[in-house]
């Protein structure tokens, strides 16, 4: 229905999100790629090679204190927190603008008793609900997937509801409705397409926190089993060592972190642009 | 002729990029008032704002000079001006003003700016100027905040503010578009009344041809950022010059016959400077002459005009009536006291409600087919309910809407969607009952699609076939609903609803977003579609001058009663309701001579109507048996009225 070269065109006029979205790339070729270029042995440990500096031969980042190069385990835990928190942002995204565009669109007791519900999660510290989590099972990587989306669906509900509240009293759904069309399609063709702009914001933020939530996860220790890790995981890791100078721990997985969600926040931010049909200019 | 009291040449404005004003010539005698006319976007209020210093973020003065009392505008103290010197009235009295100052303060806010004076003294003379404009207990009004008041008397505080320093000249910026038709006229007295009293000049600036007709001396016409033609108001009315005041005049609905002259074309966009003469583009007298060369101001005092070949100076046509289309006999649409009843304040889950109010009060009518049926009342009467009721996106609260005489409340399911087909609704503004997201192409399918008539080819094959029906290129598939002109939009409006080929169309006041040429396009459109369709209306609109140009038969609303339906040549020739006979007195209309009968009041409100007669509040028929029985409609001689004591 939306022209998507159109789209195209008037995000890559907006050259923060063009950088957010080729950081991302970068990153994901280094996560993906980089062991092709850089192959290291991410599964056993060598402690004869512990907490070597940067700059130490074989090792341009250094080492780790269980001795795995830190240029590698970079790259390994690059996957598991784009996997997690892209996985984790989209499923509470869908899930969301689901629950919020039937909750809004039909209004009255359904959407008290919908709204009643999001309410009662959202009064569950998120935190409390991690840590009983983490007591109960042993971590991977669906769980974490499971358990983020658990938490952070409602936020883009209650957007979504907010929009749709406003949305199906708009004229157009009215003038649908006298065609003799149904709830489905208002929903579907009307509701839905409206917030896709609010939607897509929001998803790329989702996927942003995502991020930072399997940090958070790592520090309750409810992260991707050893010997895989992720970006939060390395960090809380260096953490311990904060003290003892090993800056490299801390760092490189620091400005990883905040590459990966500052490129998510850009590309947001155009493709909130992007989608609003009406600042289009038309190519003459 | 005197010095003049404002003096405007050459005026050129900015705003950013476009050229809003082109060389705005201007005079104001003193004491004398000047309407200023025009489309929407031809410069009007732009001019009124530069005189003001006001102009928007992005606008400058270019060139030219505007002086006030011999104090040039352009480099005088404006502040010390405006409000004191210079009083001015806007168009929506809720937004100018303040919702958190009562209305006192406001109204003794220039005082203490420009004056003297002390807190007490502005506030007796704030008091003063609030009985001056009509404003009833005035020293209570005085510590009311402005959503405490209607709309009428929110635009009297307005005026009260601006005449409060005794101003040599009030500028008033479409002052009554967003009234009433009664309160409307209230206020144009009103105006005039204190011109006279205080002898101040004023400065009308309307879209609308009818405010003016009557009320000021001289009227100047505008077209594209210029003043093309100005003269005293009689001769312009009676001998338009302008080719562009000639076909303004020919498009309105109250003064031509049958089909209306509408104007082809928009008026044009100002980001580039035309050579020629604005109107060339859409003029009927056009020579390559008009194209090259810019026509200046010619004529004398009493008579100028910007055109090269000017209307010659005979009278313009009279008002003739149009003449009903033969309309069949069966009845299509019957609502038999029909009532819906909104709740005042609801709370989901815990239930209960807290009063109601009847929008429609048991309203009875019944409409033939291929007849139109013109609604009118002012706002609040429960006409645009009626319309919704009809097409189904309310139900009634009681009563029965027959429509080919099934009752459409006991219609199954399956039933249901085949009868939405028959019935569909035009809305006012077709903008926004178009998705944003969606192309023209999808919007016009989209009722094809709801109601799967044709695979994806022929609804394809459809949708040109509409386009072309309606007037438009049928390139205009690929574009959105942003890109068409409020006319074109009212068009595609139109498209869509007879994309189903329904036997009855409500029509919710479709024109009255709309300028004077484009609404007589509409018109004309929904008179010839009528015809070559074999449809039915149900057209409600707040403007009588519309409804007599369109319709057959004409129902007056109020406070949710239908109180007079007949034919609508003789309604107009002879209203029987007091009500009906209000509005038309109040109708401001270009030409024809109006009683002038002061209207009182406001309607109550709708939630606690007054017992009896719900406008015996209002008429000046009024008596004791108008408060103990409601009188019912009662049919007389092919009309019917609901009165007492009918006229």
């Amino acid at each position: 229905m939306i022209a998507r070269e159109q789209i195209a065109r008037s995000f890559v006029r907006n050259r923060l999100a063009v950088a957010g979205l080729v950081v991302l790339l970068l990153l994901a070729a280094f996560s993906w790629l980089g062991p092709l270029l850089w192959p290291t042995d991410q599964v056993h440990t060598d402690l004869a090679a512990a907490t070597l500096p940067p700059g130490s031969p074989g090792h341009p980042l250094g080492t780790t204190d269980l001795g795995y190069d830190l240029l590698g385990r970079l790259m390994v835990g690059g996957r598991s927190s784009l996997e997690v928190g892209v996985a984790a942002g989209l499923l509470a995204t869908l899930v969301g603008t689901a629950y919020g565009a039937v909750s809004g669109y039909f209004g009255g007791w359904v959407d008290a008793v919908m709204m009643r519900v999001t309410d009662a999660v959202l009064a569950i510290p998120a935190l409390f609900l991690l840590i009983v989590v983490a007591a109960m099972v042993t971590p991977s990587k669906p769980l974490l997937v499971l358990v983020i989306g658990a938490v952070a669906w409602l936020s883009p509900a209650r957007l979504v509801r907010g929009e749709a509240l406003s949305l199906r009293s708009r004229e157009y759904v009215q003038a649908m409705r006298v065609m003799g069309g149904g709830s489905v399609r208002a929903v579907l063709r009307h509701i839905v397409p409206n917030t896709i702009g609010t939607v897509a914001v929001n998803a790329t933020f989702q996927i942003a926190d995502a991020i930072l939530y399997v940090a958070y996860l790592s520090f309750l220790g409810l992260s991707v089993p050893p010997p895989a890790t992720d970006w939060g995981t390395m960090l809380s890791g260096g953490l311990t060592y904060a003290q003892d100078g090993y800056w490299w721990l801390i760092v490189p997985p620091g400005v990883a972190i905040v590459l990966v969600v500052g490129a998510f926040n850009f590309i947001g931010d155009g493709l909130r642009d992007a989608f609003e049909v009406r600042l289009q200019r038309r190519p003459a | 002729m005197t010095e003049p009291l404002l003096r405007i040449r050459d005026l050129r404005v900015d705003v950013q990029g476009a050229h809003a004003l082109a060389g705005v010539d201007l005079d104001v005698a003193p004491g004398a008032a000047v309407g200023v006319v025009g489309e929407s976007g031809c410069g009007k209020t732009m001019t009124a704002l530069a005189v003001l210093g006001l102009l928007p973020p992005g606008g400058r003065v270019l060139g030219g000079s505007m002086s006030f009392a011999g104090v040039d505008l352009r480099t005088a103290n404006l502040e010390s001006l405006r409000g004191n010197e210079i009083g001015m009235v806007f168009q929506d009295p809720l937004t100018s003003l303040n919702p958190t100052m009562t209305i006192g303060a406001q109204v003794a806010e220039p005082l203490l700016l420009h004056r003297e004076v002390s807190r007490r003294e502005a506030w007796r003379t704030a008091e003063e100027a609030l009985g001056l404009v009509g404003l009833p207990q005035p020293a209570e009004r005085m510590r009311s905040y402005p959503h405490q008041l209607s709309g009428g008397m929110r635009q009297r505080v307005a005026i009260a503010t601006a005449l409060v320093c005794r101003p040599k000249l009030l500028i008033a910026d479409e002052p009554t578009t967003a009234l009433d038709v009664t309160t409307q006229h209230q206020i144009l007295e009103l105006i005039d009344d204190l011109r006279r009293q205080l002898g101040m000049a004023l400065v009308l600036v309307t879209h609308d041809l009818g405010v003016v007709a009557e009320r000021v001396d001289e009227v100047a016409v505008m077209y594209a950022g210029r003043v093309v033609e100005r003269a005293r108001t009689a001769e312009l009315f009676n001998h338009p010059r302008h080719r562009y005041t000639e076909a303004l005049l020919a498009a309105l609905p109250e003064r031509s016959a049958r089909d209306l002259r509408a104007i082809p074309g928009m008026p044009p966009t100002l980001t580039e400077e035309l050579a020629g003469c604005p109107f060339a583009p859409r003029c009927a007298h056009t020579t390559d002459q008009c194209r090259d060369e810019r026509p200046a101001l010619t004529g004398d005092e009493r008579h100028a005009w910007a055109c090269f070949h000017p209307a010659p100076p005979v009278p313009t046509t009279v008002v003739t009536q149009p003449v009903p289309e033969p309309v069949g006999e069966q009845v299509l649409l019957e609502l038999d006291s029909v009532s819906k009843d909104f709740p005042l304040a609801t709370r989901p889950l815990l239930g209960g409600l807290t009063g109601s109010v009847s929008a429609v009060a048991g309203v009875s009518l019944s409409i033939r087919r291929g007849e139109i049926f013109g609604l009118v009342g002012e706002s609040g009467c429960g006409k645009t309910t009626v319309g919704r009721l009809v097409v189904g996106l309310e139900q009634p609260s009681s009563g029965q809407i027959r429509f080919d005489g099934k009752d459409i409340a006991t219609l199954s399911r399956a039933e249901r969607k085949p009868h939405r087909r028959r019935v569909q609704l035009v809305f006012q503004d077709s903008a926004a009952a178009m998705d944003p997201r969606m192309r023209v192409g999808a919007i016009l399918r989209e009722p094809l699609a709801i109601q799967g008539i044709g695979d994806r080819r022929e609804q394809r094959r459809r949708v040109a076939e509409l386009l072309a029906e309606v007037g438009l290129p049928e390139q205009a598939v690929h574009r959105y609903p942003h890109e068409f002109s409020g006319g074109q939009r009212q068009r595609l409006g139109l498209a869509r609803a007879l994309a189903l080929r329904p036997d009855l169309l409500v029509a919710d006041e479709p024109v009255s977003a709309l300028d004077v040429s484009v609404q007589a396009q509409i018109l004309n459109l929904l008179r010839r579609l009528r015809a070559e369709h074999a449809l039915t209306y149900l057209f409600v609109s707040h403007d009588l001058a519309v409804v007599r140009h369109l319709a057959d038969t004409v129902g007056v609303m109020y406070l949710g009663k239908l109180v007079e339906v007949g034919p609508v040549r003789e309604v107009y020739r002879e209203p029987r309701h007091p009500y009906t006979r209000l509005l038309l007195d109040s109708l401001p209309s270009a030409g024809a001579h109006r009683s002038s009968t002061a209207p009182g009041g406001e309607p109550p409100s709708a939630a606690r109507p007054p017992s009896g007669c719900r406008f015996r509040t209002r008429c000046p028929r009024a008596e004791a048996v108008c408060a103990e029985v409601e009188p019912p409609l009662t049919t007389d001689g092919g009309r019917q009225v609901a009165c007492h004591f009918p006229g």
